[in-house]
C-alpha cells in the first residue's frame, strides 16, 4: 500500500490537472460571495452539499456563549482576523474579563436608543448585548482609516457611549464626572495607558474607560488602587496620601456609597466617585442635611457619628456659608481686594476658594466654606510644617502650621488676616497676649506662642463661647462674658475691670428716636449680630483688635503699661474731642457742646477725676466716664462736691466755691426738702410735650414723687430750652430764659403747682443775687441766721 | 473551485475525483496522530497570554507571548527559562511571529514598532532594523544569511540580511500566484524553499528562495483540505506541511507537493485557535493555541 500511494497521488493530480485545467495557477479573482463568506461562513456552499462533512458544524444562527446571533459577529469570528496576523486587536482579548459586557441584558441604567421604533444599537434575539450591538461592517463609514472599527455610530467625543449611557452624560448636576472639560494638565500617564481625550482636549468617556483592552475593573485604563487613575489628571491631589484624610492609611474601613473602601478602591474613592455621586465634588458619602453643600461634605465624616468623630467642629465654630463681602473683600477674576485695608504693610490677600450656593467655585465674590481655609488634600500649606517621613497619620496631631490649612496659622496670623483685614492691628496692642499674658493658655492648653495671637482668644472650631471664644467665658452674657474671661479678678486683665458702676450693657436702644442710627454694632445675649433684639454690649463701643481707631498701625498700645483714654482704649470711635462715640447714641447730649458746660469754653485746662485733660477725655469725659467712675450715679468722672442729695453733689463738683464754677454757685442751693409729685404727663395732651420736671430720690433715682434738686430745673446739656442747638462757644450770663433751665416759663411748670404765678419771683429770689432783698413774702423761707446779699 | 465559474460536468468531476478519493482512503488508513506530550502554559508571572507563534532550535523553545508583549523561553522539557522584551526603554509593542536562526539568535517581528529585532539565545537584544510595512513573521534561512519577512501592509515577502539590508522582495496585494492577501507566518523548507501562509487567499504558497512561485497548497472552504483562516505553517523532516486554521480549530497536513493528506487527529486534546506552528528535529509539533493561552506539544505518531 505504501508503495502504491505515490503513484496514486501522482495519478490523481494528473487527472485533476488534466480535467480541471488551469485551476492551480489561474489567477483568482475575488468573488463577492467569497468576500462575504470571509465572515459569513455559514453562507459557504460546502455546508449545503450532501454527503460532505465539514470541519465545523452548520449552525446558521448558532447558540454561542454570548447569546443568539449570527455566527458572523461572534467573538471567535472577530478574533480570527483580529489576532495580530491580519489586524491586531489582541488587547481586546488580553484582558477578556474586562471587556465591555456582552451576552448580558442591558441594566436599567442603560437606555438603548430607538429611532422610529428601531434600535440604533441592536441587541441580539435574546435582548442581550453582543459585538454587533456596536459594530457592523455594513453601512458604516470606512473613511480613509486603514483599520476602521466599524462602529454603528460615530464615537466622536464619546457620542456613541452616551447614546446608551445617557445618565452618565449629564455631568456633575447628576453626580457624574464632568465631560468635555480640559484636564488641568496633559495626563501623560493616562494617555500612555490608552486613555483618550476628546477632539478639543476635553475629558470623554474613553479618557478613563477602554471599551476593549482594559486591564482593570469597570473598563478603566488605570487601576483604582492607589487612585492612579484619578491622580493622572488631579496630580495635585496626590498629596493626600499618608495624611489623616487617607482613609486607607488611617485604617478606616467606612465604605462609600458604592460600598467600596479606600483600601480597595483607592484613597480618592473614600470621598469621591465619578458616577452616582451624592453631592458636589462627586461626593461619595451620605451627606447630612440642613447645612450648606460643602459643610455637608465635610461633616459626612466630621460628625459625632462619622468616622472622624474625634475631629468635630463643635457648636461654636467659624461661620460658613457667609459671603466674603461681609469682611469687606471683593473677589473677582481670581483676585481679592479689600475695602477695609487699615494696616499699612499688610501682605496682599491670597485668593482662597469661595463657593456658590450649589457648591461650585464662585466666579465672583462667593461664600466662605470649609474649603476656603482647608485644602483637604494637603496636610501642610506652603511654609507650613509637613508630615514627618513615614509618619503614622493615626498618631499625628495637627496644629496651625498644617491641619490641611491653606495658609499657615502661626504667629504671623497669615490665615486669619487674609480675610479679616482689620484684625491684625491687634498685634500692636495689649490684646496681643504675647505682650501682656505670655503664660496664659487657651482652652486647648496652648500659650499664645503655641497657638498664635488669634487663637489665644479664638478657635476656629470647638470654641467655648460666642465668637469661637478660646477661653472659658466669664461673668455676663454675650460679648461681656468674653471680655470678663480676662477682665476679671485673678485673670490676666484684672487691673482693667469696669468697676462696680459701668456703662450699662444688655440694654436695647428702643428708646432712641428713630432718627438716631448709632452706627455701632449691637449684639444679642448669645453674642450674635442679629439685628432683631440686639443690645448694647462691650463690643458696641470697643473693637478689641484696634487700640486706636484713627491710627490702626500705631504701636503705642503695645506697651503693657500704657494707660488708655478717649482717643484709644480699643474704642471703635474716639470719645475724645466732641465725644463722637458718646453722641452716636446720646445725640441729645451733644447740645452741651459750645455751652458753658463744655469745659473747653469755661475751663480748658480742667482735668477730670482721672486726671485726664479734655483732649484725652473728650467733652463728655470730663463729667462722665463709662467705667470705674468716681461716683456711681451718672458714671461721674469728677470728685463730687457737697450736697443734700447725690445729684446736687455732682453739680457741686464744679459749682462750689473752690470748684471750676465757683462763680456760679446759687446763693440758695436747696429747695426745702419736701417730696413733691412730678405729675409726669399731666399736660401732655395740652402742650404735646411733657414739661414736668423730674424729681429724684436722695440717691439720684428719678421717681414720680421725690425731691426737687438741681436737675429738676436744669438740663445740664442744653443751654436754651427754647432752641435745640449747641452753644456758640462763648460765655454768657444766663437769664431765666436759658441758663440750662428745662423750661423758659413757669406756666404749667411744676413750681406753679404750689407757688402759682409767684413761682418765677421765688426762683429769681433764690438764684438771682440782685433780687435777693429782704421781702416779707419770703421771710418764712429765709434761714433765721441767713441774710440776703444785696 | 467555484462551480459557477468553472462549469464542468458532474461526470467529469466525479471521474477526476476518483483517484483523489482513493488517496484519501489510503491516508485515512495510514493517518498521522498528534499525541499530546505536554502543555506550555505557566502560572502567575509565567503564564502565557495569547501566544501567536513558536520556534524551536536545539532544545530551546521560544514563544511569542502576545498578550504580554514578550518572548518566553522554555527548554526542551518545557521548563520555563525566562522571558524578555516586555520591559526596558524600548519594549516590544505587538510581536506576532518569531524564529530562531541557526546560531540560536531569536528573531522577532514586531508589528507594533515595524521592526525586526534580533536577540541572543538568552534574550539580550543584539540588533534591530525597520521593516516599515508592518512585519508579521520572520524566518531565518538555513544558513542564517537571510531573513524572510512577511509584511501585511504591503502584502509581501521581503528578504533581508541579518543586519537589515533589503535583498529582494516579492508579492503584493492580490490573489494571483505569488500575490498575497495578508501573508502571515512562513517556514523555510528543506531544499531552500519557502512556505508562506496567505490568510485571505486561504492557501499556503511555496516559493523558491529567489521568490519564484512554485505552487500552493489548500483552498477556500470548510471541508477537509480546505482552509478558512490559515495562520501557521511548519514542515517536518519529510517535508510534510502542517497548516493551522485558527477558526476551524484544526491542523491539516499536506504532502511536500501540496496535496492534502489529512486533518491531524489530536485524541484527548481539543485545539483552540491554533496559530503559529513549529516542528523540532524529532518531528515533534509545537502548536500555539492563542485563545487557550498555551502552546501544545505533540508527538506525530507515524502509522
Amino acid at each position: 500500500m505504501r508503495r502504491a500511494r505515490p503513484a496514486m497521488v501522482l495519478l490523481a493530480f494528473w487527472l485533476l490537472g488534466a480535467l480541471w485545467p488551469g485551476q492551480p495557477l489561474q489567477a483568482r479573482q475575488p468573488s463577492p460571495k467569497r468576500e462575504c463568506s470571509i465572515c459569513h461562513i455559514m453562507w459557504l456552499t460546502d455546508f449545503k452539499r450532501k454527503g460532505v462533512k465539514t470541519l465545523v458544524p452548520y449552525e446558521p444562527r448558532p447558540v454561542v456563549e454570548t447569546g443568539r446571533q449570527d455566527v458572523v459577529s461572534t467573538e471567535r469570528m472577530c478574533f480570527s482576523c483580529h489576532d495580530g496576523f491580519v489586524l491586531d486587536s489582541r488587547f481586546v482579548w488580553a484582558e477578556r474579563k474586562h471587556l465591555h459586557p456582552v451576552g448580558v441584558k442591558p441594566s436599567p441604567d442603560v437606555h438603548v436608543p430607538l429611532v422610529e421604533g428601531k434600535e440604533v444599537l441592536p441587541l441580539n434575539d435574546d435582548g442581550k448585548i453582543y459585538c454587533g450591538t456596536c459594530h457592523s461592517a455594513h453601512g458604516v463609514e470606512w473613511d480613509n482609516k486603514e483599520s476602521p472599527i466599524f462602529l454603528r455610530a460615530e464615537n466622536i467625543n464619546s457620542g456613541l457611549c452616551v447614546l446608551c449611557h445617557t445618565n452618565r452624560a449629564k455631568g456633575p448636576v447628576s453626580g457624574n464626572h464632568p465631560l468635555h472639560s480640559r484636564p488641568p494638565h496633559p495626563p501623560e500617564a493616562l494617555l500612555a495607558a490608552g486613555g483618550q481625550l476628546g477632539n478639543k482636549g476635553g475629558v470623554i468617556c474613553q479618557s478613563c474607560h477602554r471599551v476593549h483592552g482594559s486591564r482593570q475593573k469597570k473598563l478603566l485604563v488605570l487601576p483604582l488602587a492607589g487612585s492612579r487613575l484619578c491622580t493622572t489628571c488631579h496630580d495635585d491631589k496626590k498629596r493626600i496620601r499618608g495624611t489623616r484624610h487617607d482613609m486607607g492609611a488611617m485604617g478606616i474601613n467606612a465604605p462609600n456609597v458604592r460600598n467600596e473602601t479606600a483600601a480597595h478602591a483607592g484613597v480618592c474613592s473614600a470621598c469621591h466617585v465619578p458616577h452616582k455621586a451624592t453631592g458636589p465634588r462627586l461626593w461619595a458619602r451620605p451627606r447630612p442635611t440642613g447645612m450648606d453643600m460643602i459643610s455637608s461634605l465635610c461633616r459626612s465624616c466630621h460628625d459625632a457619628q462619622g468616622p472622624a468623630h474625634d475631629k468635630t467642629i463643635g457648636r461654636q465654630s467659624h461661620p460658613v456659608d457667609v459671603s466674603i463681602t461681609r469682611v469687606g473683600i471683593r473677589a473677582e477674576l481670581g483676585r481679592w481686594r479689600s475695602r477695609i485695608e487699615r494696616l499699612a504693610g499688610l501682605a496682599a490677600p491670597v485668593p482662597l476658594p469661595l463657593i456658590d450656593r450649589r457648591g461650585n467655585h464662585a466666579r465672583r465674590d462667593g461664600r466662605v466654606t470649609c474649603v476656603t481655609c482647608h485644602d483637604p488634600h494637603r496636610w501642610a500649606p506652603p511654609g507650613g510644617q509637613p508630615m514627618p517621613a513615614k509618619a503614622d497619620p493615626r498618631k499625628l496631631e495637627g496644629h496651625g502650621r498644617n491641619s490641611f490649612l491653606r495658609l499657615p496659622h502661626d504667629g504671623r496670623n497669615r490665615l486669619c488676616s487674609n480675610c479679616h483685614r482689620d484684625k491684625p492691628a491687634v498685634t500692636f496692642s495689649k490684646h496681643n497676649l504675647a505682650i501682656t499674658a505670655t503664660r496664659t493658655r487657651n482652652v486647648m492648653g496652648q500659650t499664645v506662642t503655641e497657638a498664635g495671637i488669634c487663637s489665644a482668644c479664638h478657635l476656629p472650631h470647638n470654641g467655648r463661647g460666642p465668637r469661637m471664644w478660646a477661653r472659658p467665658p466669664g461673668r455676663g452674657a454675650g460679648i461681656e462674658g468674653l471680655c470678663t474671661s480676662c477682665h476679671a479678678e485673678g485673670l490676666p486683665a484684672a487691673k482693667k475691670q469696669t468697676g462696680k458702676h459701668s456703662h450699662p450693657v444688655h440694654v436695647g436702644l428702643d428708646r432712641l428716636p428713630e432718627t438716631i442710627r448709632p452706627r455701632l454694632p449691637l449684639f444679642t445675649r448669645q453674642g450674635g449680630r442679629n439685628p432683631q433684639g440686639s443690645e448694647v454690649d462691650c463690643a458696641t463701643c470697643h473693637d478689641p483688635h484696634v487700640w486706636e481707631a484713627t491710627h490702626p498701625g500705631s504701636r503705642a498700645g503695645a506697651d503693657p503699661d500704657v494707660e488708655g483714654d478717649g482717643r484709644n482704649s480699643f474704642l471703635r470711635v474716639a470719645a475724645a474731642g466732641e465725644s463722637p462715640l458718646c453722641v452716636r447714641c446720646h445725640a441729645d447730649k451733644a447740645l452741651v457742646f459750645g455751652t458753658e458746660h463744655d469745659l473747653r469754653i469755661t475751663a480748658p485746662r480742667a482735668r477730670n477725676g482721672k486726671q485726664q485733660p479734655i483732649a484725652a477725655s473728650g467733652v463728655c469725659g470730663q463729667c462722665h466716664t463709662p467705667h470705674t467712675p468716681l461716683a456711681g450715679v451718672r458714671l461721674w468722672a469728677r470728685t463730687p462736691g457737697p450736697g443734700r442729695d447725690v445729684l446736687e453733689s455732682l453739680c457741686r463738683s464744679c459749682h462750689r466755691q473752690e470748684g471750676l464754677a465757683g462763680k456760679k454757685v446759687p446763693e440758695k442751693l436747696h429747695h426745702p426738702p419736701r417730696r413733691v409729685p412730678s405729675n409726669a404727663g399731666r399736660r401732655v395732651g395740652l402742650r404735646k410735650q411733657n414739661l414736668n420736671p423730674p424729681v429724684y430720690t436722695v440717691d439720684g433715682k428719678r421717681v414720680p414723687v421725690g425731691r426737687i434738686t438741681c436737675p429738676t430745673c436744669h438740663d445740664p446739656h442744653r443751654w436754651n430750652p427754647a432752641r435745640a442747638e449747641a452753644g456758640d462757644g462763648r460765655r454768657h450770663e444766663g437769664t431765666v430764659l436759658d441758663s440750662f433751665l428745662r423750661h423758659a416759663t413757669t406756666e404749667g411748670f411744676l413750681c406753679s403747682d404750689c407757688h402759682g404765678l409767684d413761682s418765677l419771683f421765688r426762683y429769681k429770689y433764690f438764684h438771682w443775687p440782685p433780687s435777693r432783698k429782704p421781702h416779707p413774702l419770703y421771710e418764712d423761707l429765709e434761714p433765721k441766721s441767713g441774710r440776703a446779699r444785696p | 473551485m467555484n462551480r459557477d465559474r468553472h462549469p464542468v460536468s458532474r461526470g467529469l468531476v466525479l471521474l477526476a475525483m476518483l483517484p483523489w478519493l482513493l488517496v484519501q482512503g489510503a491516508v485515512a488508513a495510514d493517518s498521522l496522530v498528534g499525541q499530546p506530550l505536554r502543555l506550555l502554559q505557566g502560572r502567575g508571572e509565567q503564564a502565557l497570554l495569547l501566544p501567536t507563534d513558536v520556534a524551536v532550535h536545539e532544545g530551546q523553545v521560544a514563544v511569542v507571548d502576545g498578550g504580554h508583549r514578550r518572548i518566553v523561553l522554555y527548554d526542551s522539557r518545557g521548563r520555563y527559562q525566562g522571558a524578555f522584551g516586555a520591559s526596558g526603554d524600548d519594549p516590544l509593542q505587538a510581536p506576532v511571529g518569531l524564529d530562531i536562526d541557526p546560531a540560536g539568535h531569536i528573531v522577532v517581528a514586531d508589528r507594533g514598532t515595524d521592526r525586526i529585532l534580533i536577540f541572543s539565545p538568552t534574550g539580550q537584544r543584539l540588533h534591530a532594523f525597520a521593516v516599515p510595512q508592518r512585519p508579521i513573521d520572520v524566518a531565518a534561512s538555513r544558513d542564517g544569511r537571510e531573513l524572510f519577512v512577511t509584511t501585511n501592509r504591503s502584502h509581501e515577502v521581503r528578504v533581508y540580511t541579518p543586519r537589515g539590508r533589503l535583498l529582494r522582495r516579492w508579492g503584493g496585494n492580490g490573489s494571483g500566484p505569488g500575490e498575497f492577501r495578508y501573508p502571515a507566518t512562513l517556514a523555510v523548507l528543506p531544499g531552500r524553499r519557502l512556505a508562506v501562509v496567505d490568510v485571505f487567499n486561504t492557501r499556503v504558497q511555496l516559493f523558491e528562495r529567489s521568490g519564484d512561485f512554485v505552487f500552493h497548497a489548500g483552498s477556500w472552504g470548510v471541508r477537509p483540505g480546505r482552509l478558512f483562516r490559515p495562520k501557521g505553517v511548519a514542515v517536518d523532516r519529510r517535508g510534510r506541511l502542517y497548516v493551522s486554521d485558527s477558526y476551524l480549530d484544526v491542523i491539516q497536513i499536506f504532502d511536500p507537493d501540496g496535496a492534502f493528506l489529512q486533518v491531524l487527529a489530536t485524541p484527548g486534546h481539543r485545539l483552540t485557535t491554533p496559530t503559529g506552528l513549529a516542528v523540532d528535529t524529532d518531528d515533534r509539533l509545537y502548536v500555539a493555541e492563542t485563545l487557550a493561552n498555551r502552546v501544545s506539544l505533540f508527538r506525530i505518531a507515524e502509522p
